[in-house]
């Protein structure tokens, strides 16, 4: 927890741009949401790896967000049957079935579509809140947080230390 | 600042040829792994695999020494099999499809001992809970009794009540979302205000009949494509209240199956006709039962009324979409089979055996035949000429058979064997995806019995009278459906049942018949109130029948 909580807090104090946090998180909500094992996952994990994210933030953030995916699934059925139902894509999700991708992507199950639609969208809408969140925090908060206990308490502990070699 | 990390890219790579190089590694044991765990469970004994070989150009998997132990006797296999080889076609793998162009089976033994039990402990995960109430002791029960068996029983009533909730809860759920009101009746009225207009603008002036001309022919393929919208709801809304009609009628039904399943399980159910089902039905039932349900799961649990099907998983719903790359699943063309042992001899062919078997195109057939002291063959043709629509015709003998250690039944004193007699058995018949007809019939010349020790009133005057006997026959007729099929056991050995137990099982049946009734009426609760579920059917049919007359008019004004 402790760990956590370090890894968390040297991300939002480290030298790396807003930006870069803020899409850590992004990608951590669609890994969360979505099943693990899942083609588009791959993708993601690409991303991650190629574009400077922060994947301190994006480790640390994966748990919650996968918890938050484990309770939500029933609605996300919901959401992934209605989109694969909708009449009016339903010539556009058989052709995408009849492709390679489409075939191991595993989108014709409600749960995956929908996990991932949601995800996708909250992504989307959570990019730009936590890029905001983190300016705010930095310009704002950093300096009176470090002045509490804890936070000198925990700067001195050997948990810090480890994190900042 | 780069916004790109090559190492990044670098690692992902390094990453993916690692668990590439782990999965082919650990594949063979997930192969041999799965095997054995869903053919345990499926069987009830254990099923064990020694080696799996993967070899992948071209994909070929060989699996060595498959063992599957007997449930009865699990100091014994059923059966061995010393290699079963095959080669995946890698272009259909990449469409998630196996296709098998020759599969070996070769080194069939049966029955062979094995050096340690193939009992699984603790028995299946997932255990039947109708096994739980089967007692073969004549039953004295008290009220209390009673209740309790209702309670823990897993009625047919309940299950097809949720069943017909389910279907009902879907309905309305679309039918709430396909006739929303408001929706239907923007669209009509928009329709409506457009041939207003119109009307009013030709009143004014003739001439702009010929301007808004257009505009007319517009409004009625609109109010075509609304009432072509309505038809196809109305042809629907037929086929869903049919389908819940059934479906109430069905769980009305339900008691009376209930009633009917409980006092049959107990060997109460015909009377003294009851027991052969109860004593024998265990032996000889089974397969049938596990034929008929895995045709029916192969139709799989289709639950949707939409275009394209959907099944449940574990991964939530699978949405299935017509599928261009049109070959089943998992496709065997050519099944080879062969096995012997000192005493017979096996040979079989096989082709093209799918799943979906819809989607083969041509009828599957296995065709076994057995040759040693006397002669066994088994022969299945099943046509699938859609999903909706199969055949399977089966006809399979075995003639002048001697058997040894066959297990006639099971009661509680332990197993009665056939210690030596012979064997001629029939099974023929036809099953289709609406209609069951099976005739298994057994006969046993000369049978040498040897019943359990310790035996004490009717089972020891049966035990005697058994033994005496020049020729004992069952017979197993399959009827009614693939969902609920009727398997009902006849016997020669009825007679006996009836001189030892016959008049007491009688009294005992009507006895507690009537007591069981009431116990089930007071668990499914009062179903009187089934009728009323299609009321909403009336409504929505009053409101599609509204905006079509509407519409109706509208048209005829153009």
């Amino acid at each position: 927890m402790l760990t956590i909580l370090v890894k968390l807090l040297k991300a939002l104090n480290s030298e790396q741009s807003p930006g870069q946090l803020a899409f850590a998180v992004s990608l951590a909500i669609i890994l969360g949401f979505t099943p693990l094992l899942s083609l588009h996952n791959l993708i993601i994990l690409l991303v991650a790896l190629w574009f400077r994210v922060n994947l301190s933030l994006l480790i640390v953030s994966y748990p919650l967000f996968a918890l938050s995916g484990y309770l939500l699934s029933p609605f996300f059925e919901s959401v992934g049957l209605n989109i694969l139902q909708m009449p009016s894509l339903l010539p556009f999700w058989e052709s995408f079935f009849n492709t390679l991708f489409g075939r191991w992507s595993n989108f014709y199950y409600s749960g995956v579509m929908g996990s991932f639609v949601v995800g996708l969208v909250t992504a989307i809408i959570v990019f730009p809140l936590a890029k905001f969140a983190i300016v705010a925090y930095r310009e704002k908060w950093l300096q009176r947080f470090n002045q509490f206990k804890i936070m000198k308490m925990l700067k001195a502990s050997k948990f810090w230390q480890l994190y900042s070699e | 600042m780069k916004i790109f990390r090559l190492w990044g890219v670098i690692a992902f790579f390094v990453i993916g040829l690692l668990l590439a190089l782990i999965w082919y590694l650990v594949a063979p044991a997930i192969i041999a792994n799965s095997i054995e765990s869903v053919g345990s469970e499926a069987l009830g004994a254990k099923v064990e695999v020694e080696q799996v070989d993967l070899a992948l150009f071209p994909l070929r998997i060989e699996i060595d020494n498959l063992q599957a132990a007997d449930p009865d006797q699990p100091m014994n296999n059923l059966f061995e099999v010393k290699q079963i080889n095959f080669a995946v076609d890698s272009g259909a793998l990449l469409w998630k499809k196996v296709l098998i162009d020759e599969l070996t089976i070769d080194g069939v033994q049966l029955n062979t001992p094995r050096t340690s039990s193939g009992a699984l402990e603790g028995g299946r995960a997932t255990q039947q809970l109708a096994d739980n109430i089967a007692s073969v002791d004549l039953p004295e029960m008290t009220e209390d009794d009673i209740k309790q068996m209702v309670a823990k029983a897993d009625l047919i009533t309940t299950k097809r009540l949720n069943k017909l909730n389910k279907t009902q809860s879907k309905m309305q759920d679309y039918w709430k979302s396909a006739l929303d009101k408001e929706a239907n009746k923007k669209r009509v009225a928009g329709l409506e205000k457009e041939y207003k207009r119109l009307s009013k603008r030709a009143k004014d002036n003739k001439m702009n009949l010929l301007a808004d001309r257009k505009a007319w022919k517009k409004l009625k393929k609109g109010i075509d494509k609304e009432r072509k919208v309505i038809s196809d709801l109305n042809k629907k809304l037929k086929t869903d209240k049919n389908k819940l009609k059934q479906q109430i009628a069905s769980v009305r039904q339900g008691p009376k199956d209930d009633l009917n399943a409980i006092m049959g399980n107990m060997g109460l159910g015909n009377g003294v006709a009851g027991l052969s089902d109860k004593f024998l039905g265990p032996q000889f039932t089974p397969w049938i039962e596990k034929a008929l349900a895995m045709t029916e799961g192969m139709t799989s649990s289709e639950d949707s009324t939409e275009d394209a099907p959907v099944y449940s998983t574990s991964q939530g719903q699978l949405v299935k979409f017509r599928d261009k790359q049109i070959f089943p699943d998992v496709l065997v063309k050519k099944l080879n089979l062969s096995g012997k042992d000192s005493q017979w001899q096996l040979s079989g062919v096989g082709s093209n055996l799918g799943y979906f078997p819809w989607l083969v195109g041509k009828p599957g057939k296995l065709d076994l035949d057995i040759a040693g002291d006397g002669q066994a063959n088994l022969s299945i043709v099943s046509d699938w000429s859609s999903a909706e629509k199969m055949q399977t015709k089966v006809d399979s003998s075995i003639k002048q058979w001697q058997v040894s250690n066959m297990k006639l039944m099971q009661t509680d004193q332990g197993s009665w064997l056939v210690n030596s007699g012979e064997l001629n058995s029939t099974l023929k018949g036809e099953f289709t995806l609406e209609k069951v007809n099976l005739k298994l019939s057994i006969k046993l010349s000369n049978p040498n019995i040897t019943a359990p020790e310790n035996l004490s009133g009717w089972q020891k005057i049966l035990a005697k009278s058994l033994n005496q006997q020049k020729q004992l026959s069952v017979d197993v007729s399959a009827t009614g459906s693939l969902k609920e099929p009727d398997i009902k056991v006849k016997s020669s050995i009825e007679k006996l049942f009836s001189a030892a137990i016959g008049a007491k099982v009688k009294q005992q049946a009507e006895k507690l018949k009537g007591k069981f009734t009431s116990a089930i009426s007071e668990k499914v609760g009062d179903l009187s109130s089934l009728d009323g579920i299609t009321g909403d059917f009336d409504q929505w049919s009053e409101q599609l029948k509204g905006n079509d007359d509407l519409l109706k008019k509208l048209k005829g004004g153009i």
